[in-house]
């Protein structure tokens, strides 16, 4: 077992033992593993280690140092604590960060009641979306790029804590030519993201990707999983968002209008986003509709008027 | 051999190590040029390429007299074999692979093999003429007509690629046979450093810079390489061979359907005019 010991670009110091029964998790980009504070051993972190193979690539130094500098403070956002290298250029990079106790937002609702899902689901998802307007209101702003469940941890059964603000993907690294899969998580992928109008990537690609967990945490599937890479890709483009009757009809309306395939067709903020989805809960919670309302008052004057005729004939 | 000029070129970019790699030989089936492009980290993927370089380069010129597309074949899934089994063979090498485009040029046709996303071009004039299709996944969406090839060319997964060579046991090679050419057209074998920094017209240009084959092809590796240092000097291994030839092969194309339409049309119309002239010299 070996043990590692780091010191951050702002002079902490952490230690982490560089084996299997110390890895938390594991991405694209690099493993990590749980460490501590070597002067506060009760005190956690984690540690990502970027793979080898990417390390000597500057871009992916770059977006590590960029990744460990985004001191945002959000109770929805994991807290970032430094990162450290031994020499600018080669050689290992680590990202600290606090470390999450908890599990991925998928397994927490796994085992969540049908009835309640909906609620359940989109009380953490307004957590999400407050986590990405914090991030899409910085300057310059600060654009996730691979919002998925599995980058998305809740502690404790309620606090969620959006992970992986950046690095995790490809978009603008050369990274040489590589087999088979890329980096992209193409089941969540926004059109523009694929068909590589970077420029074009905004707050509306964040919100596709949280339009299509939310849709997969709702109903446990992916919506456009299933078949090759190309064949995911391929829906990215072209499919719009299937319809699934587990989720309530307003709701659905809502994630049709975040994964819409145009980005303006989409919501622009993450703030209305959530405010539509709030919306769309209350009306599948039986709060009513306007014109349900009007129409229940119409239906309720002219059964008092009846009642009132039917009183007056009888009296005459 | 005079029929052909030849200039392959290489430039390592704005990385460490330059992973592409390239050869060219005469041979009894005609000319032979090799562009690999390797991948695998620390020596993986320079050995790769240069491996299957040096191993097609053999096998084509060793080869008994046969069908030109199946004496390529044989050589590249002999590479295959080989750089596959280094790869074992070897922890520092695992997973090492590389892309590889080649020509076999002969006075009867061309035949050109490939696997991944390095690329051969026909070009005549300034006008494409042929080009490989990559095994890449994005142009796999270009082939299914969701995207265009621009679009395929600045996706984030341009590089990411569906086939390569010596990454497994066995390779799909795709071989195209019988490209027939014309005195004066110019092939260009090239690795994604080259046709992944500009629009495919840009290309093209370029593949008609100059009369010289020798010029042409530096000015292709200037240009590519100043087009990657203004961008940040991050930029891919490049490498272009070019070739142009002398002669016409003697393998001729057959007429296209439209020129067949367009020469019966005609047919029937001086068919008509001769009728109408032997009944107005009869009867008046």
């Amino acid at each position: 077992m070996q043990r590692i010991n780091l010191v951050s670009n702002k002079g902490e110091k952490f230690s982490y033992y560089h084996c299997d029964e110390f890895r938390i998790g594991s991405g694209a980009m690099g493993e990590v593993f749980k460490g501590w504070y070597t002067d506060n051993p009760e005190q956690k972190v984690a540690i990502k280690k970027v793979y080898n193979r990417h390390a000597e690539n500057p871009q992916i130094r770059n977006r590590a140092r960029h990744e460990a500098s985004l001191f945002i403070y959000h109770p929805n956002l994991i807290k970032m604590l430094g990162y450290c290298e031994f020499d600018r250029s080669r050689g290992p990079v680590y990202i600290i960060s606090e470390l999450v106790r908890g599990e991925t937002i998928n397994k927490s609702v796994r085992d969540a009641d049908p009835a309640a899902r909906a609620n359940m689901v989109s009380g953490m998802m307004y957590s999400v979306l407050d986590a990405l307007q914090c991030l899409h209101t910085q300057n310059p702003p600060v654009w996730h790029r691979d919002l998925k469940p599995s980058n998305i941890m809740v502690e404790n059964g309620r606090v969620v804590k959006v992970m992986d603000l950046g690095i995790a993907t490809s978009d603008g690294i050369s990274l040489g030519t590589l087999e088979g899969r890329g980096f992209g998580t193409y089941p969540y992928a926004p059109p523009e993201q694929i068909t590589g109008q970077r420029s074009l990537i905004n707050a509306t690609s964040d919100l596709y990707s949280a339009g299509v967990t939310f849709y997969e945490l709702l109903t446990g599937v992916n919506p456009f999983d299933g078949g090759s890479d190309v064949d995911i890709m391929e829906k990215q483009i072209t499919m719009p968002l299937p319809y699934n009757r587990s989720i309530p009809k307003p709701l659905f309306r809502v994630l049709l209008k975040a994964t819409a395939k145009k980005q303006t067709d989409r919501y622009q903020t993450a703030a209305d986003f959530k405010a539509a989805i709030m919306k769309a809960v209350n009306k599948g919670n039986g709060g009513l509709s306007v014109n349900l309302t009007v129409l229940y008052c119409v239906v309720g004057a002219l059964a008092l008027l009846l009642l009132l005729i039917i009183v007056l004939i009888i009296i005459r | 051999m005079n029929e052909y000029t030849i200039n392959i070129l290489s430039r390592i970019g704005g990385r460490e190590e330059n992973q592409d790699a390239y050869g060219c030989c005469e041979t009894e089936h005609g000319l032979l040029v090799v562009v690999c492009d390797g991948m695998g980290g620390a020596k993986g993927g320079s050995t790769a390429s240069n491996l299957a370089v040096e191993t097609i380069m053999e096998g084509v010129s060793s080869a008994s007299p046969s069908d030109a597309g199946e004496i390529l074949l044989e050589a590249i899934t002999m590479a295959n074999s080989v750089v596959y089994q280094t790869g074992c063979d070897n922890p520092e090498l695992q997973g090492m692979g590389t892309t590889v485009v080649a020509l076999l040029i002969s006075e009867d046709s061309a035949v050109a093999a490939h696997v991944g996303d390095s690329r051969i071009y026909q070009v005549r004039g300034s006008k494409k003429i042929f080009r490989t299709f990559d095994h890449s996944m994005v142009f796999e969406l270009v082939r299914r007509g969701r995207i265009s090839e621009e679009q395929a060319r600045l996706s984030a997964e341009s590089n990411v690629i569906l086939r390569a060579l010596g990454t497994k046991p066995e390779v799909d090679v795709e071989i195209n046979r019988g490209i027939h050419y014309l005195k004066g057209d110019r092939f260009l074998l090239c690795s994604d450093g080259v046709w992944g920094a500009a629009q495919e017209k840009d290309i093209l240009q370029l593949v008609a810079y100059d009369k010289s084959v020798d010029k042409t092809v530096e000015n292709i590796m200037e240009t590519i390489d100043n087009i990657g240092i203004e961008k940040g000097g991050r930029h891919d291994n490049l490498t272009a061979g070019l070739i142009e030839t002398g002669i016409n092969s003697k393998i001729q194309a057959d007429m296209n359907k439209k020129s067949k339409i367009i020469i019966g049309v005609l047919s029937i119309l001086l068919l008509i005019s001769i009728c109408l002239n032997i009944w107005g010299f009869i009867f008046h």
